[in-house]
């Protein structure tokens, strides 16, 4: 503190003297950003509530860096207010968009013939709403077949608001913990795995995308079995890790989830490999993969609603058999992802429903 | 005492963050979109000072790390600091020219993209996600030319809401 008191005090000196100099010589002259406030002897204060506000911004960071995706009931308030009014202007935007493309383009037709363009318009927006009814519906039946398929319950929600950053890949979804939805969730649609729920609260949840470089996906090439690990880049394409050098891939093969990360069920398609680099050394290639699904498309997901269960080892596959010492041998479980919630759980429903 | 003009500069933030996360997102292409709250942020701390600037600084990096991706805390941190240097310089005279600020946004926002991967990195928080400095440089830009749109129309609010008096008023 004497030291810094001491700086600032020499710092701050030879300003004043300059600032006085300056204005015996022309008068009133502002010399602020020669001497920066902080150097100032008189601004105690304001130094003493920069460091108290950055001491908590810091504290605030490191607390809550160690505990990802918790809310508290101020983040909640908060989120509560503002999720509906993303909604609200997503679905102005698109309405104004829709507006844009059915009517606007069509103006100079209406000047033509205004009665029958009326009509035209008319019938057009009644179409193109029975056709967004209609591939909405297939949407759905696609993610009802997806869920029939793998026999677990789901659930269904809207896009309503993207990460307003550039550089995180987040999206907000309709539905939240009174609608089942719990941090750690896999999402999906029915073209493949879209990312996990980040957190969730009443009636909204932000989901980590795939593309995002926080999230991990353990990962197999369908053809070989070959096993990595799917990360984002940030970008609109994917990278597998930790792929051997050895292991055979080629541009088109079929990457799909492994389920060994007790997150994702195993077969769930993330994408298709677009390029792939092997280094004359080293232990790994680099495998690009383009993603299944279109995140900057989405519009409805689906939530699967509980956590797989964990594999079963080996042991616990194979017939019992004799030897004593074997049948003695605890199954060994996968070890599971501590920030996640314990796995083979259903997931609480408040409403007490099944799940739609 | 008033609150008229801190609410609504809060207010202004917290639509521009719905705005910046469901309509820009949809205009905008990857980091071709602005970072209005940054741009509001610069306005506000040359504007705002004492209480109101550093409630209003905290509290937009609060909303930003609500509505975004990043590890917790970390807008909170990086609008922190980037208030105090803009006091800390007295930028209120500099600020007096469009191409000045301009400028200034474009470096506040090079400094906020490089302080956020570095509180990141310090935290040891693993995959951060990576921009080059080109994209950094790109997003400034952008930033800068919104100055153009952006600081006449917050001037315009500024100037009808600060004849209210009271703790919140605005600097001489």
């Amino acid at each position: 503190m004497c030291g810094l008191a001491l700086a600032q005090y020499t710092l701050a000196r030879p300003a004043v003297k300059a600032k006085k100099a300056l204005e015996k010589r022309h008068g009133f002259i502002y010399i602020g950003w020669l001497m920066p406030n902080l150097f100032r002897p008189s601004h105690r204060r304001r130094r003493l509530l920069f460091l108290l506000l950055l001491g908590a911004a810091l504290l605030v960071f490191h607390a809550r860096t160690k505990k990802p995706g918790e809310l508290n009931a101020l983040d909640r308030i908060v989120l509560t207010v503002s999720a509906p009014v993303q909604r609200g202007a997503t679905w102005a935007y698109r309405w104004a968009e829709a507006v844009w493309h059915d009517y606007l383009f069509l103006i100079d037709v209406q000047q033509r013939n205004e009665r029958l363009e009326r009509e035209v318009t008319a019938l057009r927006q009644r179409l193109n709403e029975l056709h967004e009814m209609e591939l909405e519906n297939r949407r759905l039946r696609k993610l009802l077949d997806f869920s029939e398929q793998h026999a677990r319950p789901m659930y269904t929600a809207r896009v309503v608001g993207y990460d307003p950053t550039s550089r995180y890949r987040t999206i907000r979804i309709d539905r939240g913990t009174h609608g089942g939805v719990f941090r750690g969730l896999p999402v999906v649609t029915a073209r493949g795995v879209v990312g996990r729920v980040l957190r969730a609260w009443a009636d909204y949840a932000d989901v980590l995308l795939l593309t995002d470089p926080q999230s991990g996906v353990d990962a197999l090439v369908q053809r070989t079995r070959a096993r990595g690990t799917v990360e984002g880049v940030g970008e609109a394409s994917l990278r597998l890790k930790y792929l051997l050098r050895l292991d055979e891939v080629r541009p088109g093969d079929l990457v799909v989830t492994s389920g060994f990360d007790n997150v994702f069920p195993p077969g769930l398609v993330i994408g298709t490999v677009s390029r792939l680099r092997r280094r004359s050394s080293g232990v790994f290639q680099e495998v690009q993969i383009t993603p299944a699904v279109d995140m900057s498309r989405i519009e409805e997901v689906a939530i699967l609603a509980t956590l797989p269960a964990p594999r079963p080892s080996l042991e616990t596959r194979c017939p019992p058999c004799n030897d004593p010492a074997r049948n003695a041998q605890p199954a060994t479980a996968p070890t599971p992802d501590p920030h996640l919630p314990p796995p083979a759980q259903e997931a609480p429903n408040p409403q007490g429903g099944t799940p739609p | 005492m008033t609150w008229w003009p801190f609410l609504v500069f809060l207010g202004l933030g917290w639509l521009i963050l719905v705005l910046q996360s469901t309509v820009m997102s949809y205009i905008g292409y990857g980091i071709l979109q602005p970072d209005l709250l940054l741009v509001l942020l610069v306005h506000t701390s040359v504007h705002r000072r004492g209480a109101a600037g550093c409630a209003l600084a905290v509290l937009f990096g609060y909303l930003m790390d609500l509505f975004s991706g990043r590890p917790f805390g970390t807008s909170l941190v990086i609008y922190v600091c980037l208030y105090f240097v803009i006091r800390l310089l007295s930028l209120r005279l500099l600020l007096q020219g469009r191409t000045v600020q301009m400028i200034l946004v474009a470096i506040f926002s090079l400094v906020s993209e490089v302080g956020s991967t570095g509180l990141a990195r310090l935290a040891a928080i693993p995959s951060v996600p990576r921009l080059s400095l080109l994209d950094m440089a790109i997003r400034a830009a952008i930033n800068a030319v919104v100055v153009l749109a952006l600081f006449p129309v917050l001037a315009r609010i500024e100037s009808s809401v600060s004849h209210k008096s009271g703790p919140f008023q605005v600097s001489a």
